[in-house]
């Protein structure tokens, strides 16, 4: 009796045996290839995910990509194109990331122009947008235009300057929101004959944040006017000024304050 | 059918699977990368921005860097490359002649970038 159950019992056991094998080895030959398929895959031979976008760039890249923006918005007045960049790096809140790098470039020493055209495109973005429509990503960047009605602006005033510490030509311009408050990042068109130059309010913050200036050469009238529609400061020569010591002359310069209307 | 042999079509099964699902279902992502690794479309948008800002600074040695930050091809180089594509896809007039200023100073421009 007692020998017929030990048979019984290794029986049992055998074709357990039986079955552990029949099916472990095929599962550890699965699994030795899988990992042997991700090693190969994900470390030996990566299929390099070709055409990443700035979002994927390092940190460091991504700062100087915010600050090219920015200093891109400074130079156009793009804000919708602005806006459309600042989306390709997908920062959760755009202007936060933007106030916390001129945080952090501040503390590091860099220049007040930095801070202050990512201060500058920070306070842009953070105001309402100017469609209901989201900027879109995808969309082809150049092509992204602001809808926004742009401000108008009228001339408060037009004056000669004659301060001979000041270089000759030198053309002061300050503008002004309707409250009378300086106003940074608005774009100001010079023309002359056979050319013209855009100035954005705000690059020389020490001087103010509404301020922008350029030198007039001798040969050339010069108009100024906040484009597409503002008053124009025209007929803008090199003025002459007397030097009341000296008797002598030199050239003078202006000054020109626009105010939103 | 021999143990060896069933072990093996396991084997390559599941070496067939981790190929699929590494290269195809979850392939690496690349995080941390250059600018210079970024879509075509990207990067001219890149040297358009670095356009934009040089036709308001006229500064060519700000240009140069930004492009160098870029890649490590000479300026000129990047802003050609840039400014091929740009004709291709048929980018404004106003931005081709922004690419264009950019790339003559650049082509001009005496100086490595430190």
């Amino acid at each position: 009796m007692k020998r017929v159950r030990r048979a019984r019992v290794f029986s049992t056991l055998e074709g357990k045996d039986r079955l552990a094998s029949r099916w472990l080895e095929p599962l550890l030959g699965l699994l030795l290839g899988l990992a042997l398929g991700l090693w190969v895959a994900w470390g030996l031979a990566p299929r390099a995910q070709v055409d990443p976008s700035p979002a994927a760039l390092r940190a460091d890249y991504k700062d100087e990509y915010r600050l090219l923006i920015a200093s891109a918005y400074a130079a156009t007045g793009d804000l919708g194109r602005a806006r459309v960049r600042l989306n390709l790096l997908a920062d959760p809140d755009p202007a936060a990331a933007l106030l916390e790098q001129s945080e952090r470039a501040l503390a590091a020493g860099a220049s007040p122009q930095t801070v202050f055209l990512l201060s500058m495109l920070a306070g842009a973005v953070q105001q309402p947008a100017a469609t209901s429509t989201p900027p879109d990503a995808t969309a082809s960047l150049p092509a992204a235009q602001p809808t926004a009605t742009p401000p108008s602006f009228r001339l408060v005033v037009q004056q000669t300057v004659c301060d001979a510490a000041l270089p000759a030509g030198l053309t002061q311009i300050e503008v002004r929101d309707a409250a009378k408050q300086p106003l940074p990042g608005v774009t100001l068109l010079v023309t002359w004959e056979g050319g013209q130059q855009r100035l954005n309010t705000g690059l020389k913050p020490e001087l103010g944040a509404g301020y922008a200036d350029f030198v007039m050469s001798a040969d050339f009238v010069y108009a100024v006017q906040i484009p597409p529609s503002g008053e124009v400061a025209e007929g803008l020569s090199l003025p002459v000024c007397m030097d009341d010591e000296t008797g002598g002359s030199y050239s003078g310069g202006y000054l020109l304050i626009f105010e939103q209307k | 059918m021999p143990r060896w042999i069933r072990f093996a079509l396991f084997l390559l099964l599941g070496l067939a699977a981790g190929l699929v699902y590494g290269w195809v279902i979850s392939p690496v992502e690349y995080v941390d990368t250059s600018p210079e690794h970024l879509r075509a479309d990207y990067r001219a948008d890149y040297v358009l921005m670095v356009a934009e800002t040089y036709a308001s600074s006229r500064d060519p040695q700000a240009a140069a860097r930004s492009l160098s930050l870029f890649s490590p091809q000479p300026p000129a180089a990047v802003v050609f490359e840039a400014l091929e594509y740009a004709r291709s896809v048929g980018y404004a007039s106003p931005d081709l002649a922004l690419l264009q200023f950019l790339l003559t100073a650049m082509q001009t421009y005496p100086g490595a970038v430190p």
